[in-house]
């Protein structure tokens, strides 16, 4: 076990040269990845999201596609559409930049709802199905979405009911001041990231998602203390909407996933406590009142409420 | 910011203050009868607890303090002597009482010092019958029921202020407790124990309907007197020879050939003596109702004190109405066998009905050949009791000629038909006889030192007038007394119901039976020394009692070790988790419930205390979040691992 919790180490070692001061995003970022789910990251431009996701699919050997999301933007250009082909006289698929690995997803909030939920779709079924065709996505297959929370105009923001198909959402924030001053001093090191070695094989990649999956023991103290913070978010007085049945089975695999990280084959309290900020907030309709309030911080004072098995 | 401060005052504080007054007033009230050494000793342990209450920072942990009670409480039991008992428990509980105060105080330990508070003060009423006494528990109650009330704040919230406004309020309005308490107390004092009418009978009217005898009695009617396992009444007196035994209550003289029925009999004064030879016993007795009027007394009772008692010419006593609820009286009994009497109306106790049978008269006639009277006698009580007859309760010959079916076809049957068999030979031999209704035998309590007699132990057996004698008791019943169980012999429920009695009769007597006499007499034989009932007792059976306590040590040490191997086998990892969150408290770190085990152990600053706190963490958290029972050696790896815990 603490052999895997290594190659974790280790792929986090090797990128965080190239990702300065940003190993708990990262960290998350694996997190949903091994778990098989998607992420979500909300911040201001420039703060090295696409960097993350290209470290993350070279350091898996893994593909990566990126999708600049604008409000012209049709569902073909994700999906990718067929071409008649003059030689062979046939239709042929090309298929878009969703049949990667890993897919970037940048500024998500500024696609048509109509593209949004072609991608979203996509994202749920794993498949996607053009001009009466269904194509499998890779197995291994994470979208990283992110969007920018201050410019408003023009965008469509997701419905709640899409933002649950995120398995996470984070945001980077803003480098340290030495990673900062790092970064000034030797530039920006995005090129070299292209070139690197994978620290593992993609399908050791695919062996940790297995692991992560099956091999991970959640004891049914630990269920019935996810099931307490999910009754705790539907009865409250902060929150209207709280978490849906797929909103504890993420609680329930990224907590596997970070049990894994942490070298332990099975989950205890901590692994589900250190991410509840992260996949709570936006799956939960909070109150107008409570709109303008720090949601993390909502949803750990609720969690904190919570009493855990030991 | 100042001037607020001074305005709130803690509850802590004012508690505190109300249970050092109590302490005072708890110490006031016995320091007089006590030894000059407890005294000081108090004194002493008190004013240090105050100095650590105004301190406040370092309290003597609780185990000393409970040992050190338990240390006084056997001490105290080493030097009990039955002369002192009053003065050396309150000495003990004055200690204990000092000790307590030097704890840092929980809600719980004022509630102790409370009761303490109390037990001293009822030491000091058993001590002396002073006013002071009154004035002493009016303060005592007064003060208890502010201090609960404000107690009660303090349980809710231990930092709760209030303003000196509130505070008074709230001073005077729990002040209404004692105010309503000790008024309606009096009512109830003066009207509840003093009432010989039960007030609340009306609970327990189903109860009442009671055998017992009657002035007619029918053959075999006594089996169903004798069915009854109720108790018909408790005699408070010594022990004495089982064959002594008589309770008397009714005598029965004329016989119908079915039933013997009492005719009607003279009044005799009171004052004229009983002649019999043999030693007068005092006996008290609580009579339970049984709806007639017949008194029960030892045999050959002399006098009997109770207001309304007739004494009749065959030495039986009666009210002028039917018992219907507890009495209690005092009776003076000669213990003999010989009633004394020189004339008597000798007709009146030959007579037979014509129905007897020649069958009857022949036997009698066989029985008495050659003989004189005496020997008469001897050969009738042969006759009955070689054996050809048997005693019983069931299948009784309630025929119309019961005396032939007795003597001639079952030869078995109860007192009666062995009494009436027995005065009927007599009568036809000439001899005067009389059937004397009453109890037999009884179980002794030595805790209580009485007996206890029920409705079964109903009995009927024979006196004979022999000239120049007087009136000599026979009981042709074969071996009577055997019929009337002893405790030695008795079942162990009955020895358990026995026991259970003991409380009954303390409370008939005592309470129900209450009169200021009495509860005199109690205080001064308490305070001169408790030498019944259970001391004197521990004494003579150390050995039995030890036994006892013995088995019941053991049982309970078994019983905790098999609910610890329970606990252990059950939910072995919560106590390994509790040892270890116990010793990190110790350390002052306490978890949160909301905290995970590594989180708690992440958040301690001590370094090495946090890198073994870790270590058992990790080893724990294998087994129980992957829910495998760890082994016995995990266990004791885990346990080593708390025990190397330490900053």
């Amino acid at each position: 076990m603490d052999n895997n919790g290594n190659k974790i180490i280790k792929i986090i070692d090797s990128l965080s040269r190239y990702l300065q001061g940003k190993e708990k995003p990262l960290r998350l970022a694996l997190i949903a990845f091994f778990s098989r789910g998607h992420l979500l990251i909300e911040d201001l431009p420039g703060l090295g999201k696409t960097t993350l996701a290209i470290g993350i699919a070279k350091s898996l050997g893994l593909t990566f596609g990126r999708i600049q999301c604008t409000s012209d933007l049709l569902p073909t250009d994700i999906t990718g559409l067929s071409i008649y082909n003059k030689g062979t006289g046939e239709f042929e698929f090309h298929p878009g930049p969703i049949f990667n690995n890993i897919v970037l997803c940048d500024e998500i909030n500024r696609a048509t709802p109509k593209t949004q939920s072609a991608l979203l779709e996509a994202m749920g079924e794993k498949q996607v199905t053009i001009e009466g065709k269904t194509y499998k996505l890779p197995r291994l297959f994470s979208i990283i979405a992110t969007q920018n929370p201050v410019e408003q105009f023009g965008t469509f923001p997701l419905p709640e009911s899409q933002l649950d198909r995120f398995m996470m959402k984070i945001s980077i924030g803003y480098p340290s001041n030495e990673a900062e001053k790092e970064i000034l001093k030797v530039g920006s090191k995005r090129e070299e990231l292209y070139s690197i070695e994978p620290v593992i094989s993609r399908e050791e990649a695919e062996d940790i998602q297995k692991k992560v999956e099956n091999g991970i023991y959640v004891s049914e103290k630990v269920l019935d203390y996810i099931l307490a913070i999910i009754n705790r978010t539907r009865r409250n007085g902060y929150i209207t909407a709280g978490l849906s049945t797929r909103g504890a089975l993420t609680i329930m695999n990224t907590a596997k996933a970070n049990a894994y990280f942490h070298g332990r084959d099975f989950v205890i309290p901590e692994d589900i406590k250190e991410l509840v900020e992260y996949t709570i907030p936006h799956r939960v309709l909070f109150k107008e009142e409570y709109e303008g309030l720090d949601k993390r911080e909502i949803i750990k004072s609720l969690i904190e409420e919570i009493p855990t098995p030991a | 910011m100042k001037s607020i401060e001074l305005k709130t005052i803690r509850i802590e504080t004012i508690v505190k203050l109300l249970t050092y007054i109590i302490g005072i007033i708890g110490f006031l009230s016995v320091y007089r009868y006590i030894n000059i050494l407890y005294s000081a000793s108090f004194i002493l342990l008190f004013i240090i607890s105050m100095y650590f209450e105004y301190k406040k920072t370092f309290y003597i942990p609780r185990w000393v303090i409970n040992i050190l009670s338990v240390l006084v409480v056997i001490f105290t039991i080493y030097r009990i002597n039955t002369e002192e008992l009053i003065t050396q428990i309150i000495e003990a509980l004055l200690i204990i009482y000092a000790v307590k105060f030097l704890e840092e105080k929980k809600v719980r330990d004022y509630m102790q010092i409370y009761t303490l508070t109390l037990f001293l003060l009822a030491g000091m009423g058993l001590m002396s019958l002073d006013i002071v006494f009154s004035v002493f528990l009016i303060i005592v109650v007064i003060m208890l029921s502010t201090s609960f009330v404000l107690l009660t704040f303090f349980s809710q919230d231990h930092e709760m202020e209030f303003t000196r406004q509130v505070a008074v309020k709230v001073v005077l309005k729990s002040l209404y407790i004692p105010g309503l308490a000790i008024p309606l107390t009096v009512v109830m004092f003066i009207i509840l124990p003093r009432t010989q009418y039960p007030i609340f009978d009306f609970l327990n009217r189903p109860d009442k309907a009671k055998t017992g005898f009657t002035n007619k009695v029918r053959l075999g009617a006594v089996s169903n007197i004798q069915e009854d396992s109720s108790v018909i009444f408790r005699v408070n007196m010594d022990k004495i020879n089982d064959d002594e035994l008589y309770w008397r209550g009714i005598v029965l003289d004329y016989f119908d050939g079915v039933s013997w029925s009492a005719t009607d009999k003279v009044a005799v004064p009171h004052n004229v003596p009983v002649s019999a030879p043999g030693k007068t016993i005092r006996q008290t007795i609580y009579l339970e109702p049984y709806s007639d009027k017949y008194i029960f007394a030892l045999d050959k009772p002399a006098f009997i004190s109770i207001r309304g008692v007739k004494r009749f010419d065959d030495l039986t006593f009666r009210m002028s109405f039917s018992i219907e609820r507890r009495l209690r009286y005092e009776a003076l009994s000669i213990l003999s066998d010989t009633l004394i009497e020189n004339e008597i109306e000798q007709e009146d106790y030959l007579q037979l009905p014509e129905s007897i049978s020649q069958d009857v008269r022949g036997l009698a006639g066989r029985l008495m050949k050659n003989k004189d009277k005496m020997e008469y006698i001897y050969e009738l009580y042969r006759f009955f009791n070689d054996g050809s007859f048997r005693y019983s309760l069931k299948n009784l010959p309630f025929t119309r000629s019961p005396l032939d079916d007795f003597l001639f076809k079952n030869r078995y049957g109860n007192c009666e038909y062995f009494a009436s068999a027995f005065a009927v030979m007599l009568r036809l031999g000439g001899i005067p006889a009389r059937l004397v209704g009453g109890y037999r035998g009884g179980y002794y309590n030595d805790v209580g030192r009485y007996y206890l007699v029920p409705q079964k132990n109903a009995h009927v057996w024979v006196e004979a007038f022999i000239d120049k004698k007087g009136w000599i008791r026979f009981d042709p019943t074969p071996a009577s007394i055997e019929n009337f169980a002893l405790l030695k012999k008795g079942s162990p429920m009955m020895r358990l119901r026995l026991a259970l009695d003991t409380i009954n009769y303390y409370w008939y007597s005592f309470v129900i039976n209450y009169n200021l006499d009495r509860q005199l007499s109690i205080i001064f034989s308490i305070r001169s020394g408790i030498k019944r009932p259970s001391i004197k007792l521990n004494l003579k059976n150390w050995w039995v009692y030890t036994r006892y306590l013995l088995c019941f040590l053991v049982a309970g040490a078994l019983i905790l070790l098999a609910l610890r191997r329970y606990r252990l086998r059950k939910n072995v990892d919560m106590f390994i988790l509790h040892m270890f969150l116990k010793k990190m408290k110790r350390y002052g770190y306490e978890k949160k419930t909301s905290q995970g085990l590594e989180e708690f152990v992440k958040g301690i600053k001590d370094g090495p205390l946090k890198e073994r706190g870790l270590t058992f963490v990790r080893q724990f958290e294998g087994f129980y979040y992957k829910d495998i029972k760890p082994s016995r050696e995990d266990i004791k790896k885990m346990k080593e691992a708390i025990k190397r815990l330490r900053p």
